[in-house]
Parts: structure tokens; sequence; C-alpha cells
């Protein structure tokens, strides 16, 4: 037994022994160890690139508070270029102290972490890229004391190897968002952008002295493109020796430290094999699809029972071929079955496959197929996304939002929400919309002038008969004519000047002449409710005080009170009763956001959280009024939270 | 029976050292994979010496080429201002389309001319500026026969630099 316990200390030490040496010889910061990994025809994925909800303007900050524990900010420390200290080492070289760290600074009142965030948010792009690139072009993310010309040259962008930077571009805000710009253009294959590599074979130099040659890269997503487009070379064996350190004199160094500098501070440059991003949409009256159908505040107008022709385009970011096994699926949640579904589809969960079969990564997929609206009208927000069956969803998503109303025919004739300038008549069939598109003006086939709110009937005049007309006369009144030229209706504000009639986003309908308003059909604010599809308040979603979510057979309806109470109603023949609240009377709550993290908070005017599901970490979470009663909080691992009020 | 054991013992700790070594040695291999290669979210340790090392390279670079920075002596003032020169190269081209990379200029013009001898058709382009290189504004064509041809393209300046490069094409 002594042997063995012998032994087995023996074995323990030695076991140390070969951890430490392994640590120590293995170690990153005592070895010049080579680069691993490094594909010069894919450095990095395009869903890597993409990925531009990586990080928060929260988690930038800490990212760069990390690598900066102490900004030397007053120059007290010795110059590591000599000249004393680094303050009178600045002051020589026209930058005296104080120096501003990256994790400091600030550019209109906005701090880097938060322009590094909305760059990547307005383009697309990963602010992880932005982080890394900030660092190989000019080493900001780990200076203690940078340079102004660090700053206003932060992404390198407009600076010539051998020739002055292009002051057009100085900024720290504006070298980022040319760095994003042009990265979008090119993962967009923008017409107007050239590039001197495109996607296929290229001869890519090893410097930009042409004597030390280069070699034939295989460039194999839009990713890679745009950092060729960025550093022009490919690093040379000598440079790949080592991560940071220096090759030869043939190396060049800014594709290699992206690579090695994202690595090391944020993981894997790969992305997973099946990805998509979408690129556009569109919607249109026709199987040919020529004509699209109107937009507004980002909502399509389709008439109830209307076929349409829906088209959208995904660029495959994945590694993988897109195949017979790849389609459009209905999504947000994943396989939701849909209420715009058309026998064309596939499966009811199946939308359609891409029409050209195989869709290799950095191309495109175009996806066309038919929704038919249902014939009782409202609002949809459809999601779909790609999916590899048997393997997995990608993590894009592309969304029609749809209001389909019975007050609008398809064509529309006329979507603006004025009357009395460019436009003085409505015919039959027309419609105005007001900015918010929640109020149409129409007038009838059968003359009658109908203001809608929310599809409901809030005003109208008599009825004129088939071929009617309204014109706003330059007297001031407006008028409903028959076909015979006979007022059927006035305003009764002849004589008032020169007016414009208004349809309005409080959902009342005004004239307004020289001196002000001339009539007013009364109707502000008359339909408050807000009827989401299918009783779902979305991801990020918003309900206002007034506004309503109701279960798709309207029994049960939770409703933000203007006292700030949340409330359930259940809807019997008995009559309306309230089955649950969230408590929060007399507290100003007056929103209820779905926000992206999970949590479902209500808010006062000035945002001030009042009441909370507490579900922050549950990840991009939707809000439904069941059928059964039940008021639930989906996320992607379930349902999150409950008012558990079922049958109530 | 008594050496039977001891032997048994032995052999026992043998093992037992063998897998210790193996697991210790396996430890290190996957402390060294994961902290050094995977992340699991952003690294917010302090940058390592290498980094640094790295930066203070990136950072003096960009101090020595600054115009704005440094107090010029008297001998640096008589000095004449150093000329851009303008370099070009073709790293893609086929039967349809040509690209270039151009370095040390950010405006200009390109020229284009294919010839297989006998026939010659000429393209012009601007000259688009890009982060740290330009390049000339696209070259497509259709070659009217098939053969041999050559590809030339030049890229002028305002200020008289100039700069070309040459590629062979094989039309079927």
């Amino acid at each position: 037994m002594k042997t063995l316990q012998r032994m087995t200390t023996t074995s323990a030490i030695l076991a140390l022994i070969v951890s430490f040496v392994g640590a120590v010889v293995f170690s990153p910061a005592t070895s010049a160890a080579p680069v691993t990994g490094f594909n010069a025809g894919r450095i990095i994925d395009d869903s890597v690139f993409t990925d531009k909800n990586s990080m928060t303007p929260a988690s930038i900050q800490n990212f760069l508070n990390s690598k900066v524990p102490n900004c030397d900010t007053n120059g007290v420390q010795q110059s590591e270029f000599g000249g004393g200290t680094r303050a009178q080492y600045g002051a020589s070289k026209n930058n005296p102290a104080p120096f501003t760290c990256l994790k400091d600074y600030s550019e209109n009142g906005k701090s880097a972490a938060q322009i590094i965030y909305d760059v990547g948010q307005e383009f697309s792009i990963n602010p992880q890229v932005i982080i890394v690139l900030l660092q190989k072009e000019q080493a900001l993310v780990t200076d203690t004391w940078p340079f102004q010309v660090q700053y206003r040259t932060a992404t390198g962008y407009g600076c010539p190897d051998t020739a002055a930077c292009d002051s057009q571009y100085f900024g720290l805000t504006n070298q980022i968002r040319w760095s994003a710009r042009m990265f979008r253009a090119i993962l967009n294959n923008s017409p107007t952008w050239y590039t001197p590599y495109v996607l296929g074979n290229n001869f890519i130099q090893w410097s930009p002295t042409a004597s030390c040659g280069g070699s034939t890269v295989n460039i194999q997503n839009r990713s890679t493109q745009a950092l060729y487009n960025y550093t022009p070379y490919q690093p040379n064996q000598a440079a790949l020796n080592t991560e940071y350190g220096t090759g030869d004199g043939c190396s060049a160094y800014g594709n290699r430290n992206f690579y090695q500098y994202f690595k090391d501070w944020f993981g894997s440059t790969n992305g997973p094999e099946y990805s998509a991003m979408f690129t556009s949409q569109a919607l249109y009256s026709d199987a040919a699809r020529t004509t699209p159908l109107p937009k507004a505040n980002d909502q399509y107008i389709v008439p109830p029972s209307a076929t349409v022709y829906a088209t959208v385009t995904a660029l495959n970011n994945g590694r993988k071929n897109w195949d017979s096994s790849t389609s459009l699926g209905t999504a947000s949640p994943i396989d939701r079955r849909s209420a715009l579904q058309d026998n064309s589809w596939l499966t009811p969960q199946r939308v359609t496959k891409a029409t050209a079969g195989t869709v290799a990564p950095a191309n495109s997929g175009i996806f066309n197929f038919t929704l038919k609206t249902p014939s009782t009208g409202g609002t949809y927000s459809e999601s779909f996304g790609v999916v590899q069956d048997g393997v997995m969803w990608t993590n894009d998503t592309t969304t029609f939002n749809i209001r389909s109303s019975t007050s609008v025919t398809a064509p529309v004739g006329y979507t603006g929400h004025i009357l009395g300038t460019t436009k003085t008549t409505i015919k039959p069939g027309e419609t105005l919309l007001s900015p918010d598109t929640y109020t149409t003006l129409t007038l009838t086939n059968d003359g009658i002038l109908e203001l809608r709110r929310d599809f409901a009937l809030v005003w109208a005049t008599p009825k004129a008969g088939q071929g009617a007309l309204v014109v706003m006369q330059a007297d001031g009144n407006l008028v409903l004519y028959s076909k015979d030229m006979v007022a059927i209706w006035n305003s009764g504000t002849a004589g008032k000047g020169a007016s414009t009639l208004n349809v309005q986003a409080d959902g009342n309908l005004v004239l307004y002449g020289p001196q002000g308003y001339t009539w007013a059909s009364g109707t502000a604010y008359a339909t408050s409710h807000l009827n989401f599809a299918n009783g779902t308040l979305p991801a990020e979603g918003l309900l206002r005080s007034g506004q309503t979510l109701q279960s798709a057979d309207r029994k049960y309806t939770v409703y933000l009170q203007g006292d700030g109470n949340l409330v359930l109603y259940s809807n019997s023949s008995a009559g309306m009763k309230a089955v649950w609240a969230s408590w929060t009377v007399g507290t100003g709550a007056s929103q209820l956001i779905m926000q992206a993290d999970g949590n479902l908070v209500l808010y006062t005017d000035s945002f001030k959280p009042v009441w909370s599901t507490g579900t922050g970490n549950k990840g991009s979470s939707y809000f439904k009024m069941q059928e059964d009663g039940n008021l639930v909080l989906y996320g992607p691992s379930g349902y999150s939270w409950a008012s558990w009020t079922v049958g109530k | 029976m008594k050496i039977t054991q001891n032997s048994t013992t032995s052999k026992k700790a043998i093992i037992l050292s063998v897998v210790l070594v193996l697991v210790a040695a396996a430890g290190v291999a996957a402390y060294l994979s994961f902290s050094r290669n995977t992340p699991t979210t952003e690294d917010v340790s302090a940058p390592t010496q290498e980094q640094l090392d790295e930066a203070q390279k990136t950072k003096q670079e960009t101090i020595e080429n600054d115009t704005e920075t440094g107090t010029p002596s008297p001998k640096e003032e008589t000095e004449p201002t150093p000329q851009s020169t303008l370099s070009l190269t073709i790293p893609y081209a086929d039967t349809t389309r040509l690209t270039t990379l151009i370095t040390g200029v950010n405006t200009g013009t390109c020229r284009l001319t294919l010839t297989d001898g006998t026939n010659t058709l000429t393209q012009d382009a601007a000259i688009q500026p890009g982060p740290s290189s330009s390049t000339c504004k696209g070259f497509s064509y259709t070659l009217p026969s098939a053969g041999n041809w050559t590809a030339t393209v030049t890229a002028t300046t305002e200020s008289g630099l100039a700069g070309s490069a040459t590629t062979a094409l094989k039309a079927n």
C-alpha cells in the first residue's frame, strides 16, 4: 500500500511537472506560436462578419474597459519610443497630454462603444469586426495613451499605402461609417462599388512590393472579398509563423492581424454550416411581379380575400450549398401556421424552395411565393426563415407587415393623407391614408365617403350613388357630388378660402383654411384599439395606453388602461369580467414593451419601469393572448411566463 | 502470496501513473485549446504582451507617417516632399471582365486596351478610391473573336503619375 501511495505521489508530482512544463512551453505569453486555422480564401464567414447583434453597447464598453485597465491619461509613464515620459514624447510630436483612451473617447456626445454599436446596426456589420479593425489599423483598443492621429484615421480608411491620408474621411465616427459602408456594399455585391478582387481565383500579392510575389487565392465569400479590399495583401508564410510577431521583408500583416485578434478576442471566425441573410423583399399585386403593392410606415396595404405575390432574396452566408432540402419556412415562432397560407405552399409550414434549386455559399437565392389575405381583414406580421430540413434553421428572418383593410381596394389609387394641394378630388375606390396608416378615408364605389379607424367605421356621408366624386373646392368647401354633379353633402365651409383636408394620425378628419381649422369630423381617438395579428405582440412590439391585444376569437382582451393598469378581460354573454391584472393603477404606466431580451415591461412615458415579467434573459420572445384565456410569453425555449388564466 | 501482492500493487501504480500523466497532458492541451482558440464569449482579460508589442509597432508606424506630428528640423524642412508612386496590377481577368489594384493615388483615369494583333478594343473608366488602395471602376467586355488576346490597363493622374499592367487572355 505504501508502494502504491509512493507511486501515486510520484505520479501526481510528475503530472504537475508535465502540466507546468506544458503550460510554460505552450503559453501564449512566452512563445511566438504560429497562426493556426487561417484560410486565405475564407478569412471569416459571412454569418460571423454580419452578426450585428453579437454585442450590446454595454458589452462593448465592458470589453474596451478590459483592454485598457489603466489609461495613462497624463502620460506619466516612460515613453516606449524614447524621449522621456509619454507626455514629453507626445509634446515633441505636437500631441501633448492628456491622452484619451478609446474606452473614454466620445464624439458629439456619443461614446466610442455606442458609435461602434450604432454603425454595426446601421450597416448590419458585427461590432466585433469594427473593434478588431480599430485595433489592427491603429491599435486603439489596447492603447493606453493614444494620439489624436489614431482617431483621425481610426480605421485607416482613405489612407493609401504610399500617399497622405484624405481629410474627407477623418474622425472616429466618419472612419467607422466609411469602413462599414464599404463592407456592406461589397456584401451586397453592389454594382456601383468596384473591387480589385472578385469571388473565385485572384492573384494576391504578399505585400505592396510586387517583386515579393504572391499566389492565387480562391476567395470564397463576400466578407473575405471585403477584407482584401481593405488590405489588398495576404500574409506570407513568414507572417503566419508568428501570431503577432514580425515575418520577413515581404510580409504584410493586416489580414493576419484581423484574423488573430478576432480569434483571440471573440472566438472562431467560422459560422454555422447553414446560414442565411435576407437582403430584399417585395409584394406585388400580379403574378408576373411587375406591380408592387403600396407600402406606408413599413406596412403593405392589401385588400381582404386578395392573392398577392411575394419575392424574397436571401444570401447564403453559410458554408454549404442550399439544396432540395432547403426551403423557406414560417418563422417567429418557427413552424407557425400562417394566417396568410396559400394552397400553393408545400405544407402549412414550408412555403417554397429557392427558384435556382441549388444555391452555393456567397450566392443569393430567390424565393417566390403567394400569400392570401383572410376575408375579415386585419393586421399581420408574417415572418419567414430559411430552413435546412433535418439539420437546422438559419437565424435570420424576413417579415411582411400587412394591413388588410375592408376599406381599401387594390390597387390603391392614392395613399397620401392630404387633399387640396396636388390632388383635389377623390374618385370611387380611392383612399387617403393617415400618416400612421390606421385611419382611411375612402370614397366607396356606391358613393359613400367613409372614415375608418383600424377598420372600424367612425364617420360617413350619405350615399351619393355610383360615379360620385369628392371635390376639395377652391372656396374652401368639401363637397360630395353625385354623378350628375348634384351636391349630396358638403362641409359648409364655402368662403373660408383655399383649404386642405387632412386625414390625421389621431383619427380626425380636419379641414384647414387660411385662418386655421374650419371643419372636423370630431373623430380624434374615436377608436384606439389596436388588434395585433392573432393576438400576438411580437418581439420588440409596443402596446400603448388605450390599446388592446385580443385573442383570435375575440373572447379575451388584454387592455392597457389609461389608469396604468394592464388588465385581462374575459368577454362572455354575461359581459366583460376582469380575470387578471398587473396591479399598476396610478403608476403612470403608458406603454408595454416586448423587449428583445425577452422581458415584457410596463413603462411610464419617461421609460421608468413599473412592472415586468422578470424574463430578461430568455431571448427574443413574443406575447400571446391565447384563445384558451391564458396570457403567455413564449421564448426560444418555450413559455417563460403565463397569467395562468385558462378558462377563467 | 506477498510477492504477488507487491507485483500487482506495482502494476496498478504504474497504470495509475500513466493515466494521471495522460489526464494532466490532456488538461494542458484542453486549457490551451479553449483559452487560446475558442472563447465562448468576448475575452475580457488584459491584452497579452504579443498583442501589446504588435500594437506598439502599429502606433509607431502611424506616428512616423503622420505629417502633422513632430516638429521638423531645419534640415527636414529643406528636404523635398516625398512623391507618390502609382502602382497597378491585375488580380483577376477572364474573357468578360478584368479587375485592377492601384496603389499610391486616389483619383485619375484608367484605359483598357484589348488586342489580338488584328482587332483592338479600348475602354475608359475613372479610378475609385478604397480604404488603402484604389481600383478602376470596372471593365467588362465581349471579345469579338476566339484566339489569344492581350489586355493592357494604364492608369494616369492629373499630376502626371502613370502605371500599367498587362495580362494574356485566351478566348475559345
